[in-house]
């Protein structure tokens, strides 16, 4: 009955079709099995929401107000440290990244593929992060590196 | 004026229904972050961040009913990126205190007063994976639909379901572990 058990989230949070969870009602009604796993999900979510609601202590307009004050006239100073010759902008951040992306493809020129270390690993998340945390950062870039973690994230414990 | 409405006054550069928006929202913004993260201090910090982030995002905002989904969707991402940069730190210092506590410790503390089947249900939340915990609080605290889920954390229905059927499962293994210990 595991396809039954499946559906038990859906039918509690109201998810499934009339018809379906009228399926999974009646058939927990005549199995004890799938009755005892609908009454313990139950008993979890009953404790889950328990929990006390985390209040924030103050409006976080009046900091937030201010933060977009500072950033509307222009970039802080030493974001944009200046122009190519063609007006072309460019940022600390991208001439690293530029820089990093340079070298490695240099490398993987003079010694073919290298095996990526613990470090390496470390090091291009650091770089990553970087991306991520330049303020007003690429929305398109966060969403790409965000759809990657995705795929690479392990969902079971 | 709905949400819709005041994104785009937002986009065209009304502070007033800017401000609306944000306090209309902040608290819960604020409680769904608190209980990603499990600290008071990084929560008010990606509150901050989220609605910034909202703010210069607005004039690409298609008012099309899906504020809700989009907006946790923006601090669900920033949740998990803090989640994964603080876990990088924390193995980067290697510093095993900092290894073997939970990531949402502050949160367990702050219910473990109620009935000892209850923390043991709120310790295993805070231990569930990211995306299973992301999906549990979205769809049971924040009262969103599987769809609004979906939306919010980019993926399908099928896949909210799945993750919600495993973080169940998970639980459940928990609270009967620690009963029968009891």
């Amino acid at each position: 009955m595991k396809h039954v058990q499946d559906r038990i989230p859906a039918f509690l949070d109201g998810e499934l079709t009339e018809a379906a969870a009228t399926a999974v009602r009646e058939h927990c009604r005549s199995c004890p099995e799938c009755d005892r796993v609908l009454q313990e999900t139950k008993d979890v979510w009953a404790a889950v929401a328990t929990a006390p609601e985390p209040r924030l202590g103050q409006s976080t307009w009046p900091a937030l107000a201010r933060r977009l004050q500072a950033r509307q006239p222009e970039p802080r100073q030493g974001r944009l440290p200046g122009r190519w010759p063609g007006g072309f902008r460019y940022t600390f951040a991208g001439l690293a990244m530029g820089a990093a992306a340079a070298g490695l493809v240099l490398g993987l020129w003079l010694g073919g593929s290298l095996p990526q270390t613990a470090s390496d690993v470390a090091w291009n998340t650091l770089l990553e992060e970087g991306a991520l945390l330049v303020e007003g950062g690429d929305w398109t870039l966060d969403q790409a590196y965000l759809a990657a973690g995705d795929e690479a994230e392990e969902d079971q414990p | 004026m709905n949400n819709d409405a005041l994104m785009v006054r937002a986009a065209e550069g009304d502070d007033e229904a800017f401000r609306v928006l944000v306090q209309g929202w902040e608290q819960a913004v604020y409680a769904f972050l608190y209980r990603m993260v499990g600290s008071r201090e990084d929560a008010e910090d990606l509150t901050q961040e989220t609605f910034l982030r909202v703010h210069a995002q607005s004039p690409r905002y298609r008012p099309e009913g899906r504020f809700k989904s989009w907006l946790f969707r923006i601090a669900g991402n920033l949740a998990r990126s803090h989640l994964r940069r603080r876990r990088l730190l924390r193995w980067l210092r290697f510093d095993p205190g900092l290894h073997e506590r939970a990531d949402t410790e502050p949160l367990v503390d702050e219910v473990i007063a109620t009935k000892s089947r209850h923390a043991a249900v709120h310790r295993a939340l805070a231990q569930l994976p990211d995306r299973q915990r992301q999906a549990v609080i979205l769809s049971r605290f924040e009262n969103l639909s599987y769809a609004e889920v979906a939306v919010a954390m980019n993926t399908t229905e099928s896949a909210v379901d799945a993750l919600l059927q495993r973080a169940v499962a998970n639980l459940r293994r928990v609270v009967a572990t620690e009963s029968e210990s009891t």
